[in-house]
């Protein structure tokens, strides 16, 4: 499969799982925050423009949804062969936080006066980065001692002379 | 006649091989395919490699190349000795180089397991490898799960053999 269609490929999903967080998200912690036992799909407080609800519900799966999209699309630099996984990681770090960011502010879940919050979910996402970054580099040191050891058992069955 | 090609066949008991050489007057496409006729006959199923040093044409035997490499626009033969260029695509010489010695590590570069010295891995993620003779490359992450497999494919089957033995 080439770059362009893996792109869309990855984005699709992205936003598919974006709209699938997003809800659940919104509806435990909108749910949560209102207290009378019911589900809330939709903050109440989020109605920037004074529409109606279901122009609020739509936003409040599109842009988890976009989020989703922008951060499995960019997944794609790991497929850059001459980035090492650190830099690859941090790129994809750099270009998922602007995002959440974004997204976040517009929908209410980071606010100016709510730092401790803030610094949660933005440490909370740079840790889950970290470990990710932690897990696949540990899983590729595990691999090269692998291939070391296989490495000398292949290379003493060199063929001599058959091939010419 | 000015395309006579003059052979001369030589019998001698001492050449327990049979040996071809080409003398030319410098047409190297006369030479190479020539080459490619003698080595069609003896169903040379690896055949040396063909380039041209400073207009001389030379061959390469497959087990001489630790890699070949894409740089810029060109492709590059490394042996020990020396790096050439050589006409043709990446994808090319993946089909024509023997599979059980060669592997593609990554989009720019075919190298030559049996040159290999090891593998090594950088705290910025890149796994490396270094030759036998010292140079260094390194392989695609997206293809470590295959070479890891060619490699103990190969190491499970050398252990085999020499346990039958």
């Amino acid at each position: 499969m080439n770059y362009r269609n893996r792109i869309i490929k990855l984005t699709l999903i992205g936003f598919v799982i974006g709209i699938i967080i997003g809800l659940i998200i919104t509806i435990s912690i909108v749910s949560a925050r209102t207290g009378d036992g019911r589900l809330h799909i939709c903050d109440p407080s989020f109605n920037p423009s004074n529409t109606g609800d279901i122009l609020s519900f739509i936003r409040q799966i599109v842009f988890p949804g976009i989020l989703g999209a922008v951060c499995f699309g960019a997944s794609i630099i790991y497929d850059i062969e001459s980035w090492g996984l650190l830099k690859a990681t941090l790129v994809h770090f750099i270009i998922s936080m602007a995002v959440y960011v974004i997204v976040g502010f517009y929908l209410g879940w980071l606010a100016i006066d709510r730092p401790l919050s803030n610094a949660i979910q933005i440490g909370g996402t740079a840790l889950g980065f970290f470990i990710m970054w932690l897990a696949i580099g540990f899983g590729l040191k595990k691999d090269v001692e692998d291939m070391n050891k296989d490495l000398q058992d292949f290379k003493k069955g060199e063929k001599t002379g058959e091939e010419e | 006649m000015a395309d006579m090609i003059k052979i001369n066949v030589i019998t001698d008991k001492k050449y327990t091989e049979p040996r071809v050489d080409i003398y030319t007057n410098g047409d190297t496409d006369l030479a190479s395919q020539i080459v490619e006729a003698v080595e069609k006959v003896a169903k040379v199923k690896y055949p040396p490699i063909q380039v041209l040093d400073e207009g001389k044409l030379i061959l390469i035997s497959q087990r001489d190349i630790f890699r070949i490499r894409t740089e810029g626009r060109s492709l590059i033969l490394d042996t020990n000795d020396k790096s050439y260029t050589v006409k043709g695509t990446i994808a090319g010489y993946e089909e024509e180089l023997d599979s059980e010695r060669f592997f593609r590590s990554s989009q720019s570069e075919i190298i030559n397991l049996y040159k290999v010295a090891f593998f090594d891995f950088s705290i910025t993620g890149t796994v490396g490898v270094e030759f036998e003779n010292g140079t260094r490359s390194w392989v695609s992450r997206r293809n470590i799960k295959q070479l890891k497999s060619r490699l103990k494919g190969e190491s499970d089957i050398q252990k085999n053999q020499r346990e039958e033995v």
